[in-house]
């Protein structure tokens, strides 16, 4: 025999009772994961808890060059998490691009508009405003350029129309007191005359707001070349799409339109808003407990306000920040990013025009495909996806936006497609959004499967409960589960949260039992 | 040139052809024997792409199937985005190749699987292997003189078959998948056993009649337990290593510790110290 390796060669030399031996003395050892609360078995992934899902890190790389280079720089200046620089930093750039620019995937008539829904959670304290300020300083200050470069012109407009305005006023007064109809005639084609070559008002471009009503917002969005962005680190504007101008009651359809681009027609008694492409993008960052408290208007979930939104959840850096630690955004840095976004404002058209549409090349497509696939495939009845599909219905669709912004900020405004790199990216993006948006739906308030789910993991820990079986736990909760279906869907939903394993009891003369059995990581938290 | 720099590139990487005289025609996968490889065996496979302003070529290795080896020609000129682009489909057209390519292979090697063992005998006792081993034929079947040992999935999908040889030669079905597929003995009540290879799985279950599963090779004990964790959460576990303490690193106990510790089970192994060798 050559050199004995294995426990055929050990009973081949000392006899099959030393390998019972030897196999019994680790068997003895080797408690069942069941019985082992103490240490969970290392093959158990984390549960996610039903509303306490865990959201992963956002890293600041996840963006291309130089707006990821800014990102990471004011993360890591400013101590927070790089999720609220990168969800910020990506509303910066709709700002930007959006209306000008669109994205057809397939490069034929469907469409995605480049508006893009932010909204950061954080804590009070948390730096939200530093981090505000440095991502949009370059807007503030491309609109004050071109507030300054157009003062002139926007001067010499205003004091021709006042004085056709005035003129037209006093051709008023003359054709009332007119001696025959001849001449008043004469006056009224006067007055149309002035109307005509009055010059048209001159606006000095605003790429942003930070508090807007919806009517004003319809307005502006008719001003400003049929755009407009919300960036913004205080609540206000929920408090106002909540209704706290008009009675509880607030118009979402200006905000809704802004997100799909469908057309906005508003004739009012006193105001006029015809806008056939709006492009409206928000970057908030929020207190969670404002956003538990928007959950309190069923409207804003009913009317798909909260599923247009990308929401981020990253946790707070709060308590554990070095405050003697001070690092400066490097200037390098912080030039590159406005001088990349000053070349992306450059052309921005006066009166908007048809936005340039954007395909994807077929790699990038079939990736972008396969993501759309995936999603749908997980967000019917029982799916994964099932609690938030509103969302994950227009994810894809999101991902598709992104990836044709990050086209651009690569390649600059002249980029002619959406290359694979990008979409590689977005797509990246978005599978990290979805357990944020996960967590933040389970702050928004859960559906009926969560709630029982929460229930169980409730009943499981008030019982230190290491397994159990189906018929155990419906007789537990006899009120909560009258039928089977229900309870099957809510330990689906636990299983798919990796908070329980599903298995068949075999038993000797019996009919099998439905078990399950618990993560042991539940009772150790 | 470009050739010479790529047939360089394999070298470094450890896939030199054992044929010098290889050609690889422009955006086809080759497949070939590289000098790791036994007799016969096309386990090693390359693609190169000369079409582009920088050329480029993968190469990658059966044994070790995540792993891909990428080669970039040596060029001065920067790659312009649109370049880039389509550097980035070729490789995705390429992966999605060669993904097609080893399901395909998968797919052939599992069904001629199904059709040697829907057509082989069941195996005695008496093959000179287990006689030699002193262990039974458990649902063994045999094709002339070899021993057919089947690889199955957790579902029970059959995927390729071992052969042992009287003299204990074995061999697996080329091209079939291995990773995560196993062979049981027995069937499991409060604890299940696993075990590298067949004549070790059959010892165990004869001394201890507990079920064991066969892994085939150290390599893939990480892959079943996991597998097998998933099908049986409640189970206890043992992983009954090889103690290849000749070996240097011991790669059959190292491996046994890897799988315990991603499934929580225990390490059994037999210990020949005081033990008098026949």
């Amino acid at each position: 025999m050559s050199k004995p390796t294995d426990f055929n060669d050990l009973a081949q030399i000392a006899g099959p009772e030393a390998v019972k031996a030897t196999v019994d003395k680790v068997l003895a050892a080797a408690a069942a994961p069941s019985a082992n609360s103490q240490s969970p078995a290392p093959d158990w992934p984390d549960p996610h808890l039903p509303g306490m899902v865990k959201a992963p890190e956002i890293p600041a790389a996840i963006l291309p060059g130089w707006l990821g280079e800014m990102a990471g720089a004011v993360a890591d200046s400013t101590q927070t998490p790089p999720a609220l620089a990168v969800m910020v930093g990506l509303s910066v750039l709709a700002a930007v691009l959006q209306r000008r620019f669109e994205v057809a995937p397939f490069g034929d008539d469907y469409t995605e508009p480049l508006a893009l829904w932010t909204l950061t959670a954080l804590p009070s304290g948390a730096r939200k405003s530093a981090v505000f300020s440095a991502m949009t300083a370059p807007l503030l200050r491309w609109e004050k350029l071109e507030y300054d470069r157009g003062r002139a012109e926007r001067g010499r407009v205003a004091s021709a129309r006042k004085v056709a305005e005035k003129r037209i006023e006093r051709l008023l007064a003359d054709a009332a007191k007119a001696k025959d109809d001849h001449e008043r005639e004469r006056i009224r084609s006067e007055i149309q005359h002035e109307k005509d070559t009055m010059p048209a008002e001159l606006r000095a471009p605003r790429l942003f707001t930070e508090d807007v009503t919806a009517e004003r917002l319809q307005a502006m969005l008719a001003e400003y070349g049929e755009r407009m962005a919300l960036l913004s680190d205080e609540a206000g504007i929920f408090q106002i799409m909540a209704g706290i101008y008009n009675g509880g009651s607030a118009n979402l359809d200006a905000f809704l339109k802004g997100h799909a681009g469908t057309a906005m027609r508003v004739d009012r008694a006193g105001r006029e808003a015809h806008v056939d492409k709006p492009a409206l993008s928000f970057g908030l960052a929020l207190q969670p407990g404002v956003l538990s408290e928007v959950a309190a208007s069923r409207r804003f979930r009913d009317s798909g306000l909260l599923a247009r939104f990308l929401f981020a959840m990253p946790a707070s850096n709060v308590g554990k920040r070095d405050v003697r630690r001070r690092v400066a955004i490097p200037d390098q840095v912080r030039d590159d990013y406005e001088a990349a976004l000053f070349q992306l404002l450059e052309d921005v058209p006066a009166v908007p025009g048809k936005p340039r549409e954007l395909a994807m090349t077929e790699p990038a497509l079939e990736l972008w495909a396969d993501f759309a696939q995936e999603i749908e495939d997980h967000q019917g009845e029982g799916g994964r996806y099932e609690a938030i599909s509103d969302w994950t219905s227009k994810l894809p669709g999101a991902v598709a936006r992104i990836a044709a912004l990050l086209e651009l900020a690569e390649v600059g405004r002249h980029a002619e497609e959406v290359s694979q790199l990008a979409t590689e990216r977005a797509v990246a993006l978005g599978r990290l959004l979805i357990p944020h948006a996960q967590a933040a739906f389970g702050l928004l308030g859960t559906d009926g499967v969560d709630a029982d789910a929460g229930a169980i993991v409730k009943w499981i820990k008030a019982n230190g409960l290491e397994e159990f079986s189906r018929r155990e736990c419906q007789k537990a909760m006899e009120g909560r589960f009258r039928t089977l279906e229900r309870l099957t869907k809510a330990l689906q939903r636990l299983e798919q949260q990796d908070v329980l394993r599903h298995y068949t009891r075999r038993n000797k003369g019996a009919p099998p039992t439905e078990a399950c059995i618990v993560n042991p990581k539940l009772l150790s938290t | 040139m470009i050739a010479t720099e790529f047939l360089a590139f394999l070298g470094s990487v450890g896939l030199t052809p054992v044929k010098a005289s290889i050609h690889f025609p422009d955006d086809k996968i080759v497949r070939y024997r590289s000098e790791r490889d036994g007799p016969g065996k096309l386990n090693a496979a390359a693609v190169l792409h000369t079409g582009t302003r920088v050329p480029f070529g993968v190469a990658w290795h059966w044994h070790d199937w995540e792993r891909r080896y990428y080669w970039q020609a040596t060029s001065n000129e920067a790659m312009t985005p649109a370049e880039r682009a389509e550097l980035q489909r070729q490789l995705h057209a390429m992966n999605k190749a060669r993904e097609e390519d080893a399901a395909r292979v998968r797919a052939e090697a599992a069904a001629r699987a199904l059709k040697l063992w829907s057509g082989a005998k069941p195996a005695t006792d008496d093959h000179p292997y287990l006689r030699a081993k002193g262990v039974h034929a458990y649902g063994l079947r045999a094709l002339r003189d070899q021993l057919m040992v089947p690889a199955r999935d957790a579902d029970g999908r059959l995927h390729t078959l071992q052969f042992i040889g009287p003299d204990g030669s074995k061999r697996f079905l080329t091209g079939g998948r291995i990773a995560g597929c196993y062979y049981a003995i027995g069937r499991p009540d409060d604890a299940l056993l696993l075990a590298e290879g067949y004549a070790t799985a059959a010892t165990l279950h004869q001394a201890t009649g507990r079920a064991v599963a066969v892994c085939f090779n150290c390599g893939n004990l990480i892959a079943v337990a996991r597998s097998l964790r998933a099908k049986f959460p409640r189970l206890r576990f043992v992983v009954c290593a090889d103690n290849d303490a000749g070996t240097p690193g011991n790669p059959g106990l190292k491996a046994a510790h890897e799988a315990a510790r991603a499934i929580g089970a225990g390490v059994a192994f037999p210990s020949f110290e005081g033990v008098a060798h026949v």
